[in-house]
Order: structure tokens, then C-alpha cells, then sequence
């Protein structure tokens, strides 16, 4: 029964990987990024090409326009607030796909309805994550590679690399807003090279995403409706944050409660690397669903085994 | 028939989950709002405090409570609102004629939008009244001052109360019937394309993506571009005039429910977010009504 | 129906299909998967826009839909959340012919309990169809879609059916059925027409024509 359960998730995987959804959405998110990017750098470029070098804080240079766009991109509402559908689109379409068709019912009758159930949340889940990071590996590459080495950003860059590099070595960048964002406190890599910040900030994409994604399976397996699977992640992300607001403001007058519940803010912490607190939350907030899983699987299993196919 | 359709999705298991869902993202927002709000208010001195409707007027002004709740839950309920899922091909034969298809079916997304608007005042003076107690249809003399504050040339401010100036020029009901109008419009605009969209691609999917496109393009031009302002250098154009500003605001959503700034005439864009909304909601109306008369009817979602 | 064609997309579904049907006769319709049955009934009901050509309805065109017909077309359509009588009720409100007394009838002459709370979802498929046949029946139109509609169904529901059927025909009513059973076509239809690929292959066939195949 274990073999096959790993057979199965190994298919699973594999499914979730070699279908056009997963990597449309890598796509999309690229494409994205490296939009907003160029829209980002229309007014300084032109500048410094028409309208002449007047004082202005960001100056490209090599590295750090791609440090400093992966931070502004982490920062931008939409993306924060959208990332989890990342997750949800993985694989959680699946479930519903297999259930529609009937298709789910072939697999249950070979494998155990428990097994079906773990099995497809942890696909989910593992390609949610896969999915997570991959966008992270996604934002780097563009940084560094693209973006700096494009013509017009090249030319900009050299012309102003020394006077950036006084800047940035008289210790005043982060009076021109370049600087890594709420990684100067409980950093556990500081002093490390930026490199290793992305690192970090890949597992926290893959544990986002495998969040949102095992989120998405539970939702699926739940609901067999299309736009809640997608947007259930997005919708959860809100809710969690409106619950602990909740929780922050009936425990005002208790100042250690407050300080305690004001960790567990999700969103906010999302996008800042190296925060060890924040990976502690994200690790909790994953094991919560986990848990949550598991109370559900018999219920689900009531609504698959007595209703079968569902018609349409 | 369009009163039966209508009960068929409110009964409907899911729909109920969604407004749930929504209800409870709108609640613990709008008791932030009222927390930040009424001190904000009371810092005025004896200005006048925060009443229910000016709460009212704020919120739905705010653009941030339309991208994290309205628009959302909006966007959730399109695959319920946007078909007769269950009994399409039915309910248009004991229509009798394409003609009375396509009322109901317009009548149906329109009715939506409006009851979807509705409730959320409804929550609005609900819980703002728990806490505010104040029920006066008075504009409070600190929202002046506020207005005041606003220099000319600003062009991207969101002070904490979204109440652009003019807007005292009006009677707090006049003034609120005005936004709420232009809000219901909006919604119903929304609603109505992404219907057409599905009937044209016969994919509920695709309805609800034009919607999520265009909410994810309003967002990132808002937010990222300070107010839709997108800025470039044109080397072509004389020395003091070499900055280009071109103004996107109105190729977002964002007229069609709020202000950029507290900075903007109140009648100048509320008037262009009625007109706009009723312009473009009859435009895409008429592509339904259309439709029903030439197209093929009762057709199941190609996604199932 | 006067040759009518429906091209989408460049692809023929329908072509010439040229026929002229009676009232008081049941009519009936075999051929493949994906001969072009289902959009021939979707365009005698006005669902479907022709390309070309011409229904006529009693000397008149028809240039909107069907007027008093019962039909099945495709899968069964219910909401999963009513009850069947809830269900009923909901579309006879749009056109108000049929009262609660007669959806209670046509419930039990198809073998539904009208009084019964469980949602239509949790129906079984035979009980759905029933329910479908119940639908078509319930306003005693005078023109009877049925695409498939014993399939499901158990043999004694088979029979009661196709008793009903029959009786529709002696009231005069026309009936058009569509199915891929031989028996089903046998037992109910006055003449049967072949399609393939969208025609119809020929005029009249008969059923004694259909043969000896059980399946068609």
C-alpha cells in the first residue's frame, strides 16, 4: 500500500509537472515581472537619455536594479495579495478535474479512499511549492541576467555605476531607498552575501506556496467549485489576517497577548527574507492546514463515496 | 421569472458560502476603519465627530475596500450570477422568446449588483452604528478642514478620510445616493461584461478573468504608479516641458468606485463615473440583448 | 423544417436537412454519436440560430422559439438543492399553465413522490430522468422533444413510459424521440429518419428499416 502510495504521488507529480497550466502560469508570472520592471524604469531611463542627470534616488547599477526590482515586486500589493493563487493553480485543478469525470472513483477503488486523499493533498501541496520557488529561481534569473544586460539599462548602468558605488559605500543607500527591507532585525544571515537572502527567501516561497497549495487541495476536495479553489487561497490569506486583527484588538488591554497575536500577521511578513519569525508563522500557518486536513478527510469522504461522479 | 432565478441563487449552498466569506473579510476591515477613524475625527476637537453616513461615504469611496472585499466577493459570485446554471436551456424555452431570455437575464445581473451593494451598506451602518452611535445626516465640520488641508497640486493623496473636496457642496444624502449610484453602476458594468464574455467564449472562466485582469491592472497602476501617473522624459519636446505625464486613471476601474485623491472635484468625477458606468453597462447590455436575439442559446459551460 | 443547414466555425452540423412533421405521430430519430440529432431537436426549438433555411411552424416561420413544447435535450437539468417538486414549481411560475396539482400528477405518473424533501442531487440517474420526463410532460405542451429519455430508466419505469408516450400521440400531440435503442423506436415510432454526418439519409425510412441491430 506505501509503494503504491508514492507511485501515485510520483504520477501525480509528474502529471502536475507536464501539464501546459503549471508552466503557463511560471510564464505569466515572468512575463509579468519583467513587465513591470521596464514600466518601472521608463521615467529614469528617460531621463537620463532626454532630459538630462538630475538628482534622483535609484541609480541602476549592476546587481543592484535586480535587488532592488525583486524587492519592489515583493512589495507590490498585487503581487502579495495574488501570490496565492500561485499556489492553487498547481495542481489543486486536478482534484476537480478527476472528480468531475469520474475519473476519481478509478483511482479510489484501487488505492482506498484514505490513501487518494492524503495522496492528491500532498501533490498539491509539493507542486504548490515547487510552483512557489520556481517564481522565486523565476524573479532572480530575470534580475540578474535580463534586466541588467539589456541595452538600454546597460549603457545607464555603467554611466552611473562609480557614483553609485561612493553611495553605496558611504553607507547613505538607504537614504535612496535601496536596502533590504526588514532584514535588519533577528536577521540570521546577516552579514551573509544578498545571495543568500534569495535562498532563504526560495524555501519561504516553497513553504508559501505548498501552504496555498495544500489550501487549494483542501477547498477542492471540500467545495468542487472552480473559482473557490483559486481564489480560497487569496480569500484565506485576507480572513487569517482579519482574524488575528480581531484577536490583536480584543487583547489591547492585555499589551503581552497583543504583542504575541501581532506576530501572526501573514501578509505582511510574506515577502520579507530572513526573518525568523516570520518562517516560524509560515511553518505554523502549513502545519494548520495539515491538522485541518485531517478533521476534514472523513466528511469528504462521506461526500465522495456516497455521491460518486458528480453530474454536472 | 427573474424573482425565481434570483431565489434559486440565493438558495444556492455556495453562493451563501461566498457572501459568508465576504461578510466576514468586510467586518474586521471596516472595525479597523472605525478605529483609526473616529480618534482621527476627535483630534479635530470640537469639529464634530464621525458619523454613520459620513463613515458610510468613506468606505465606499476608499479604493482599498474595494480590492480587498467588494470586488473580491464580487468577483466570486460572477459564475452565479453571470448563467443560469442549472436550467439554462428551461428557463429560456418557457421564456417563450429570445426577448424575454434576454430581459431576465439582464434583469438578473443587474438586481445582483444592486442587492450585492445593498448588503454591504446594510453591514456598514450596522456595525459602524454599534460604535458611532451617531446617526446625523449633518456633514461634521472637520471633514472641511480636512478638505482644506489639501494643497491644489496634489494629485495623489489618500488621507485618511476618502472625501474629495466638493463633496460638502452636496447633502450627506445627496451626496451618498450619488456614490452609491456610481458604485451599483460599476458593479453592474462589471457583471454585464463578464456575462458577454462568457456567452461569447461559452467559458465562465473567461468571464471571470476580464473581470481579475482588470482589477489586477486598476491595482498595479494605482498603487505602483502613485495614482495611475505614468511618467516619462521626452527628449523631442522643449527644455521646461520635457516631462510627460500621461494621466491612466481613466483606463482603470478605479472611476467607476472611487477617487484617486481627496485633491479631486467630487462632481467633476462623480459625474464621470455615473456617465461611464450607465455608458458602458447599456454598450455592453446591448452586445447580451444582442446576442440572445442572433446567437445560440442554452449551451452547457464548455469547461465541464 | 425547409433545408436547413448550421455551419460553425467553418464545420457542417446540419446540412439540408429538409422535413415535414405531423401532429398526432411520433417521430423518430437514430444514427451515430455526433450525427447531428441533438442540434436538428436544439433548432426546432429556436435554441440554436439555423444558417440557412426555414421552419415553419402551422404555415408560419418560426423566428423565435418554440412555443408550447416539452423537451429533454442533452443531460437532464435540475437544481441539485430543490426538492423535484421544487423544482417543478420553479418553471411552471415562469408561464403559469401547470398548477401544484398538476405537478403533483405528473410526479406520480413518473413514479416520483411529490411530497419527498430530498434534494434532486442526491437522486439517483433513473430518478433524474424521471424527473426530466416529468418536467417535459408537466404543462401538456403540444410538442415533445425527448431525446433519450428511457435511458436509465428500469424496465417497469421502460414501459409506463412508453405508455405515455403513446398516449400523448393518440391526443394529438407530435412527438419527436431520439434514441439508440431499437426497442425504444419499435415500440413508439410511426416513422424514423436516419442521419449521418449531419443528414438525413433518406426520406421515410420506416422502422422496419432500421433492421435487426441492436444497437443503431
Amino acid at each position: 500500500m506505501n509503494n503504491s502510495i508514492c507511485r501515485n504521488l510520483y504520477l501525480d507529480i509528474r502529471r502536475g509537472l507536464q501539464d501546459k497550466r503549471f508552466w503557463a502560469v511560471l510564464g505569466i508570472f515572468s512575463f509579468l515581472f519583467f513587465f513591470c520592471i521596464v514600466l518601472d524604469w521608463v521615467r529614469p531611463l528617460t531621463q537620463y537619455y532626454n532630459g538630462g542627470l538630475q538628482s534622483y534616488k535609484y541609480y541602476p547599477v549592476p546587481g543592484h536594479v535586480a535587488r532592488y526590482e525583486v524587492e519592489v515586486l515583493n512589495g507590490l500589493v498585487l503581487f502579495v495579495d495574488f501570490f496565492p493563487f500561485v499556489g492553487a493553480a498547481a495542481f489543486a485543478w486536478v482534484i476537480m478535474d478527476d472528480r468531475r469525470q469520474g475519473y476519481c472513483m478509478q483511482q479510489i477503488q484501487r488505492m482506498g479512499f484514505a490513501a487518494y486523499y492524503r495522496g492528491k493533498l500532498a501533490a498539491s501541496g509539493i507542486l504548490g511549492g515547487i510552483l512557489g520557488a520556481l517564481c522565486m529561481v523565476s524573479l532572480c534569473l530575470l534580475s540578474l541576467v535580463l534586466i541588467d544586460y539589456l541595452p538600454f539599462f546597460r549603457e545607464a548602468v555603467d554611466y552611473n555605476a562609480e557614483t553609485f558605488r561612493q553611495i553605496f559605500q558611504s553607507g547613505q543607500h538607504s537614504n535612496y531607498g535601496i536596502g533590504w527591507s526588514g532584514c535588519r532585525d533577528y536577521v540570521f544571515l546577516d552579514g551573509h552575501p544578498w545571495v543568500w537572502n534569495f535562498l532563504a527567501g526560495g524555501i519561504k516561497y516553497f513553504v508559501m506556496g505548498a501552504s496555498y497549495g495544500l489550501l487549494a487541495g483542501i477547498i477542492a476536495f471540500g467545495s468542487d467549485n472552480r473559482v473557490l479553489v483559486y481564489a480560497g487561497p487569496v480569500l484565506a490569506l485576507f480572513l487569517w489576517d482579519g482574524l488575528v486583527y480581531m484577536f490583536d484588538r480584543f487583547t489591547e488591554p492585555f499589551s503581552r497577548a497583543a504583542t504575541v497575536i501581532d506576530k501572526f500577521y501573514l501578509r505582511g511578513r510574506m515577502t520579507e527574507f530572513g526573518n525568523l519569525y516570520h518562517y516560524c508563522l509560515l511553518f505554523f500557518f502549513f502545519l494548520v492546514l495539515v491538522f485541518l486536513s485531517g478533521i476534514l478527510r472523513d466528511r469528504t469522504e462521506c461526500r465522495y463515496m456516497e455521491g460518486g461522479m458528480k453530474n454536472g | 421569472m427573474v424573482r425565481d432565478q434570483v431565489t434559486m441563487v440565493l438558495r444556492k449552498p455556495s453562493v451563501r458560502i461566498k457572501f459568508l466569506l465576504v461578510t466576514l473579510l468586510f467586518i474586521p476591515w471596516l472595525m479597523e476603519q472605525v478605529d483609526i477613524l473616529v480618534p482621527f475625527a476627535d483630534s479635530y476637537g470640537r469639529k464634530g465627530e464621525v458619523t454613520v453616513f459620513v463613515m458610510l461615504l468613506h468606505v465606499f469611496n476608499y479604493l482599498y475596500f474595494y480590492v480587498e472585499v467588494l470586488l473580491v466577493g464580487f468577483i466570486l459570485l460572477i459564475p452565479d450570477i453571470v448563467r443560469n446554471e442549472y436550467t439554462e436551456k428551461q428557463s429560456v424555452l418557457a421564456g417563450g422568446s429570445r426577448k424575454r431570455a434576454a430581459f431576465a437575464a439582464l434583469a438578473r445581473i443587474v438586481f445582483f449588483s444592486f442587492l450585492y451593494v445593498v448588503w454591504f451598506v446594510f453591514l456598514t451602518v450596522v456595525i459602524s452604528g454599534v460604535r458611532i452611535h451617531n446617526f446625523s445626516l449633518e456633514w461634521p465640520h472637520f471633514v472641511d478642514i480636512v478638505i482644506k488641508q489639501v494643497s491644489p497640486g496634489d494629485r495623489f493623496n489618500m488621507s485618511l478620510f476618502m472625501l474629495p473636496k466638493g463633496c460638502t457642496d452636496y447633502s450627506v444624502p445627496v451626496a451618498l445616493a450619488l456614490v452609491l449610484l456610481r458604485s451599483t453602476l460599476g458593479f453592474i458594468f462589471l457583471g454585464l461584461l463578464a456575462s458577454l464574455v462568457t456567452m461569447f467564449t461559452k467559458k465562465v472562466k473567461y468571464g471571470v478573468g476580464i473581470t481579475v485582469i482588470l482589477l489586477a491592472v486598476t491595482l498595479f497602476l494605482y498603487y505602483h504608479f502613485f495614482g495611475a501617473y505614468l511618467e516619462y522624459y521626452d527628449g523631442s519636446r522643449p527644455i521646461t516641458d520635457v516631462l510627460v505625464k500621461v494621466d491612466l486613471i481613466k483606463a482603470t476601474l478605479v472611476p467607476f468606485f472611487s477617487f484617486r485623491s481627496i485633491g479631486d472635484d467630487f462632481t467633476y468625477w462623480i459625474r464621470y463615473g455615473i456617465l461611464a458606468g450607465l455608458g458602458l453597462s447599456v454598450l455592453t447590455g446591448a452586445g447580451i440583448w444582442v446576442y440572445y436575439q442572433k446567437g445560440d442559446l442554452g449551451d452547457a459551460d464548455q469547461d465541464e | 423544417m425547409n433545408n436547413v443547414c448550421k455551419t460553425v466555425n467553418g464545420i457542417s452540423l446540419i446540412s439540408d436537412v429538409s422535413l415535414e412533421l405531423e401532429s398526432g405521430n411520433i417521430y423518430g430519430f437514430v444514427g451515430d454519436n455526433g450525427a447531428g440529432k441533438t442540434v436538428l431537436f436544439k433548432m426546432l426549438l429556436g435554441l440554436m440560430k439555423k444558417t440557412s433555411g426555414t421552419v415553419t411552424v402551422d404555415g408560419t416561420e418560426l423566428k423565435d422559439l418554440l412555443q408550447d413544447v416539452g423537451f429533454i435535450i442533452e443531460r437532464p437539468e435540475y437544481i441539485p438543492y430543490y426538492s423535484a417538486y421544487k423544482n417543478l414549481s420553479v418553471l411552471a411560475g415562469i408561464r403559469k399553465k401547470a398548477d401544484g396539482e398538476r405537478i403533483r400528477e405528473v410526479l406520480s405518473m413518473f413514479g416520483l413522490d411529490a411530497g419527498s424533501k430530498k434534494p434532486v442531487g442526491k437522486y439517483s440517474l433513473g430518478m433524474k430522468q424521471k424527473l426530466a420526463l416529468a418536467m417535459a410532460f408537466m404543462e401538456d405542451p403540444a410538442v415533445l422533444v425527448l431525446d433519450e429519455p428511457l435511458s436509465a430508466l428500469d424496465e417497469s419505469s421502460v414501459s409506463s413510459a412508453r405508455e405515455l408516450i403513446l398516449k400523448e400521440k393518440e391526443r394529438g400531440k407530435l412527438v419527436l424521440v431520439a434514441s439508440h435503442y431499437k426497442e425504444d423506436i419499435q415500440s413508439l415510432c410511426d416513422m424514423v429518419y436516419k442521419m449521418k454526418d449531419g443528414r438525413i439519409l433518406s426520406d421515410e425510412v420506416g422502422y422496419g428499416d432500421v433492421g435487426d441491430n441492436t444497437s443503431l
